[in-house]
């Protein structure tokens, strides 16, 4: 295997940090603001990554055009990276084919990964979850981050996740935004009013991380508490 | 067949790589697939046990599978099913063409589905937007008309009137006759008709809401007669008794409202395409708005005795103006071509009975002369 990053991820699941220490000349790529400290040793720039299209694809992604890249220019040395909320990070390794990432969830990758959107049409549209997935594509490792905990979950046939809680799944899982099967048939009324709205059914072999909270119900909980100003 | 490929990228799944999974180099033999990872590892799979499928993130990944599913092979490259089919010596000819079916199914389905939902997307548009005109203008018919004599007495003071001619000035009092010789004939009673004459070189008037008017001197200067003053006075009355200026703040607060409930709240892009949408619509409502107004001032004209034609003959003037001063354009943006309008009152005209028209008994020579010093 080559260019491997030497990493290690702490604090799991709720407040997780990633740790990564790069050899001379070594290169790693973060999302903007997602370092928290380096050494001195390293370098920092940043760059539209891979071209106009790609960083746009990226910016439909839920991400920044802009990529951070750390080179260990002077010498060995560490970066650290916090998400930007809370909840854990997870490390995937890409051998050539393709990590399907949800909207934002993108953090760090090592070199020969690529991040680019993925256009999802009526799909996504239907999902609610944005039009545009991320896509990493290479070969490398890849760093993503959840909301709340992760659960690895390997498919071998089929498996319902509702929108909100999907982080990123593999190529080889083919996947399709449907309404609950209890509910269908159930008339329109029931897919408003029971909360639970629209599935993304997985078919086929492969894996999957879900997380274990879904930031929406969490935003709607918490603006009852927001501190209201009044306009005149 | 040579110019096939025979090996691809893909990967493969089994038990007995580390972590289930791994990337492999999927080659086509004269018996079966192959796929060695990286690691070397080799897996096989004789074209007579083969299931295929397809799937996957991008829906065109192929699958191969053994008959205890025990080995899954994965290829997403382009032409792998070509190739498959091909160097198989047709094995796959079957499998592959119920794969593409099925492919074919699904696309109908989704196409069918899309189709069927935009025309009952456009239909139910077309319906709830004359649906809404047709309410406004019934929920406008209804409100007392203080409303307008409100909104009216709001929106006269945006208006710059520093030049207002004085009650007693006998521009004024042409112009209060000329509505006294029409009120009686206007489509609503009760409108109270109040007079005033800005001396400003514009040649415009206009009606607010609740039966104010404007006139500028300008408009007095160019017309040739008291009855084409006359003519162009009707139709800024029949703004006022049709009660324009209420039905179109009506429509496009209901627009506005109809296009919130459709969209939600949606930002930017979608902000951007309604406001346009709802500027095309205003427009061609106010201009829809001046024809109606044009006919209702030909019949008011008509009932008060004074020939229409003396309205079309004013718009045949402003046509030969156009161009030599610029203050026309102010006239000419909002309303109608001319010469459809012109063609349409005397179009009009025709409908109505024969009658004889009189002349009007002003101090017209008196006025003019007033205001050419």
């Amino acid at each position: 295997m080559t260019n491997a990053l030497d990493y290690k991820i702490d604090f799991r699941p709720d407040f997780s940090l990633l740790t990564v220490n790069l050899q001379p000349g070594q290169k790693v790529h973060a999302e903007p603001s997602a370092m928290a400290s380096m050494s001195p040793t390293l370098t920092m720039k940043a760059a539209l990554k891979g071209g106009a299209m790609k960083s746009l694809g990226r910016m439909f992604g839920g991400e920044s055009m802009v990529v951070n890249t750390f080179t260990a220019s002077k010498g060995p040395g560490e970066v650290i990276f916090a998400p930007g909320h809370l909840g854990d990070t997870q490390h995937y390794r890409l051998t050539g084919g393709s990590l399907i990432l949800q909207r934002g969830a993108f953090m760090v990758h090592s070199e020969g990964v690529e991040i680019t959107g993925k256009w999802q049409g009526a799909k996504g549209f239907f999902s609610g979850e944005g039009l545009v997935l991320l896509k990493a594509t290479g070969t490398g490792d890849v760093f993503f981050n959840s909301y709340g905990a992760v659960i690895e979950v390997d498919v071998t046939d089929n498996y319902v996740v509702d929108t909100g809680y999907i982080v990123a799944f593999e190529d080889t899982l083919q996947y399709q935004i449907t309404t609950l099967p209890g509910l269908r048939g159930g008339g329109i009324k029931r897919l408003f009013f029971s909360g639970e709205g629209l599935v993304c059914q997985f078919s086929g072999q492969g894996r999957l991380w879900i997380q274990t909270r879904y930031v929406n119900p969490f935003l709607s909980w918490i603006n009852r508490f927001r501190p209201t100003t009044k306009n005149d | 067949m040579h110019d096939v490929s025979q090996e691809f990228f893909g990967g493969v799944f089994n038990d007995k790589i580390e972590g289930g999974r791994a990337a492999a180099k999927i080659s086509i033999h004269p018996q079966g697939l192959v796929a060695e990872t990286l690691e070397e590892q080799r897996f096989e799979i004789p074209f007579g046990e083969c299931q295929l499928d397809k799937g996957g993130a991008s829906g065109r990944m192929i699958f191969c599978r053994n008959n205890d599913r025990s080995i899954t092979l994965f290829c997403e490259e382009r032409g792998f099913p070509k190739a498959l089919e091909s160097l198989s010596l047709g094995a796959f000819s079957g499998q592959l063409r119920a794969i593409q079916q099925k492919q074919r199914g699904h696309e109908k389905t989704f196409w069918f589905w899309l189709t069927v939902g935009s025309v009952m997307t456009l239909i139910a548009g077309v319906i709830g937007y004359y649906a809404l005109i047709a309410t406004t203008q019934a929920a406008v018919a209804a409100l007392p008309i203080s409303i307008d004599e409100n909104i009216g007495s709001v929106a006269i003071k945006s208006v710059e009137l520093h030049a207002r001619l004085d009650a007693g000035h006998v521009a004024t009092k042409l112009v209060n006759d000329i509505v006294k010789e029409l009120e009686p004939h206007s489509a609503i009673k009760g409108l109270n008709f109040r007079i005033m004459v800005v001396d400003e070189p514009t040649v415009n008037a206009f009606a607010l809401p609740g039966g104010q008017i404007v006139v500028y001197t300008g408009l007095i200067k160019n017309a040739k007669s008291a009855e084409q003053l006359a003519g162009v006075i009707a139709h800024e009355m029949a703004h006022a008794t049709l009660r324009h200026g209420l039905k179109g703040v009506g429509q496009s607060l209901g627009i506005i409202a109809a296009i919130q409930l459709v969209t939600g709240d949606v930002g930017g892009l979608l902000a951007l395409s309604t406001q346009l949408a709802q500027e095309s619509i205003l427009t061609s409502y106010s201009r829809k708005s001046e024809t109606e107004a044009d006919l209702e001032g030909a019949r008011m004209l008509h009932e008060a005795g004074i020939d229409p034609k003396n309205m079309a003959d004013f718009f045949q003037m402003l046509e030969k103006l156009e161009g030599d001063i610029p203050d026309l354009l102010a006239w000419i943006s909002t309303h109608p071509q001319h010469a459809d309008r012109i063609a349409r009152i005397e179009n009009y005209q025709k409908q109505l009975p024969q009658k004889p028209y009189r002349l009007l008994e002003l101090p017209w020579e008196e006025v003019q002369n007033q205001l050419a010093n």
